[in-house]
């Protein structure tokens, strides 16, 4: 920092929050690490298919083939399909559900959490009852409920997870805004006019932020691990392979194949470890308790 | 003639509900401001004069606050009955408020241009290069140097009364008519307080709005303002123009009041009295369904009738009025 001096003109630069946050971001080697691992996978997944153009769902060659023992560098599963090809093709599809799950989730639970927490009282008791009523269902028998009611397509299938999932997020919301609404620059802003949907939206969002950021970004993962296993019990999209459905495709062979199961199991992992490292970077880079300014 | 006023509070009584009882906290409670006017509303914690200054706003915390009687009026419309939306505009558009705590009324993830210029924008339609313009004008106005590279400084680099400042000009972007001051210094130290109040009286001419200034020091508001308004247990016990006020006050309790104030000229004997005080506290809201004056238990002059009866608001000209039975008695 430079030194201060008395003209308010060398006075240490303007500095938003999000920009602080991402210096300490910056900080965090295992949060990078994380950041490069889920580039590379979104990159794999997005362009993959392009580079790679073998197709995912067709027998290619000899099935049960080890890795190394073939122009298939993975392998083959128990079809003589292209392991490396349902990878990089189910990479997108797993990515897609995972995306969409998590948005949903993060739209209820901050629309549901806000509400109840900035009006309270009557709001509050009826949206928390129905928040309760999510919570105690057990989340993978009604994800399933609702994806074999309606069809398993990977919009069914985002959609049961966001449903059952919003709940934490909420609760979070909740709290926050029951914290912030009582701050005297919401009660400065309501002195100016500002009307409820913008306290709401513009006033106190912005500062509930940081940790709904971290809770948004963790609960990508959460969709995806909960992606795996609708997929790996067979409700799955049928027109689409995701790494579950692999695993669960592949887990009859795991005595003869190792290989078909293992390496969909690791691009779970690897993504889900990913995004954690991310979250916890953010939550760091958020604490304004380890922020050195 | 109240048609005139900018401000006519009529009989206000706001309640709060506690423990299923409806506890009065400002009793039947009137007062007008007129354009341009400068109102001083002095009594100590507690005795309802930030919850009035926040019914004008229609912002008494409800529940469990509610405005159980009585009319405010402003320009002759009746705020009381607004609905929320009505307010929203007279918020900011037409009355403004500068809060006791600019430490933590600035929105900490603004840049204090943003959020000066938002208020413009919405109030006004102005584009956000124009409303920025302004936001940076209305810094100038209120003495923040170099303005225009301040205004993108987050509300955490600021000192308090830099801040102060920001809010005093978020509060007067709108260009309202009447500007409430609740306590706008308390948090302040000595010589930033006298800055400030150096800015309203710079701003007061400026801008010609109405001012009410809440606070519980005399001294600022003999500087400032020129009527004063005593509130004691949710009650509007004397009021009149400062100057009468200071040299002469009626009710014992402002008496009292005004001898609190420490002089810097000894009395002849050089011997200092001790600082005079007022015995006893405020009584709580709960002690006051009683009848008789609120002040009565701490008066050294309560007579029987003190205990019995409370005291009108009864005039002594000149524009003076105090709520005591030993004036009306003296005048009868």
């Amino acid at each position: 920092m430079t030194a201060t001096s008395t003209t308010p003109a060398s006075a240490p630069e303007a500095v938003s929050p999000g920009r602080q946050a991402w210096r300490m971001f910056r900080q965090n080697h295992s949060a990078l690490f994380g950041l490069a691992i889920i580039a590379l996978i979104v990159l794999a997944s997005v362009f993959g298919p392009y580079v790679y153009t073998v197709p995912p769902r067709e027998m290619v060659w000899m099935p049960l083939t080890p890795p190394g023992e073939s122009e298939y560098l993975l392998g083959t599963d128990y079809l003589g399909r292209d392991l490396l090809a349902g990878l990089i093709n189910g990479g997108r599809v797993t990515l897609t559900v995972g995306l969409s799950a998590a948005v949903l989730t993060v739209l209820i639970g901050i629309t549901v959490g806000a509400l109840a927490g900035f009006f309270g009282g009557r709001v509050d008791d009826v949206l928390m009852r129905i928040t309760e009523f999510f919570q105690v269902l057990p989340n993978l028998l009604f994800a399933m409920v609702v994806v074999m009611l309606f069809s398993p397509s990977l919009l069914n299938i985002a959609v049961a997870i966001g449903v059952v999932s919003w709940t934490s997020t909420a609760r979070l919301t909740r709290a926050e805004f029951m914290r912030l609404r009582e701050m005297e620059f919401v009660k400065a802003e309501r002195s100016i006019g500002a009307g409820n949907a913008r306290l709401i939206w513009r006033v106190i969002l912005p500062n509930a932020a940081p940790p709904l950021i971290v809770v948004a970004a963790l609960s990508i993962g959460t969709a995806i691990l909960f992606e795996a296993g609708l997929s790996f019990l067979g409700l799955s999209d049928p027109n689409a392979t995701s790494w579950g459905r692999m695993i669960g495709d592949n887990r009859p062979y795991i005595l003869d194949s190792s290989w078909g199961v293992t390496f969909p199991g690791l691009c779970i992992f690897l993504t889900v470890l990913a995004i954690s490292l991310v979250g916890d970077g953010l939550n760091d880079a958020f604490n304004p308790k380890l922020r050195q300014r | 003639m109240t048609g005139k006023k900018l401000l006519s509070v009529r009989n206000l009584e706001i309640t709060f509900r506690t423990e299923g009882e409806d506890i009065p906290v400002v009793r039947d409670l009137s007062f007008d401001l007129d354009h341009g006017d400068t109102l001083g509303i002095v009594g100590e914690s507690g005795c309802g004069k930030s919850i009035t200054a926040l019914s004008l706003l229609g912002l008494v915390p409800s529940p469990p606050g509610r405005i159980s009687k009585g009319q405010i009026l402003f320009e002759g419309e009746d705020l009381v009955q607004a609905g929320e939306r009505r307010l929203n505009q007279v918020r900011g558009n037409d009355i403004s408020m500068v809060f006791q705590e600019p430490m933590t009324s600035l929105n900490p993830v603004y840049t204090i241009g943003e959020q000066i210029a938002e208020t413009a924008r919405v109030h006004f339609g102005l584009s956000p290069a124009k409303a920025w313009a302004r936001a940076v004008e209305m810094l100038d106005l209120v003495g923040i140097p170099s303005p225009d590279t301040r205004a993108h400084d987050f509300p955490h680099q600021l000192s308090g009364g830099m801040r102060q400042r920001v809010m005093i000009a978020i509060a007067l972007v709108c260009e309202p008519k009447l500007l409430i001051a609740d306590e706008p210094t308390t948090a302040l130290d000595v010589t930033v307080q006298a800055q400030v109040f150096d800015l309203f009286q710079e701003l007061k001419q400026k801008i010609g709005a109405a001012i009410i200034l809440i606070t519980h020091d005399i001294g600022v508001v003999a500087q400032m303002t020129n009527r004063v308004m005593v509130m004691y247990a949710g009650r509007k016990i004397e009021e009149g123009p400062v100057a009468e006020f200071i040299r002469d006050p009626r009710h014992p309790y402002t008496r009292g009041l005004v001898s609190c104030i420490p002089r810097l000229r000894l009395p002849p004997d050089d011997h200092p009295a001790p600082l005079f005080e007022i015995p006893g506290v405020v009584p709580s809201p709960w002690e006051l369904n009683r009848p008789g004056c609120a002040f009565a238990p701490r008066c050294a002059r309560a007579m029987a009738r003190c205990r019995t009866e409370n005291p009108v608001l009864a005039p002594l000209g000149d524009g003076r009025a105090a709520a005591c039975w030993l004036e009306t008695e003296a005048a009868a």
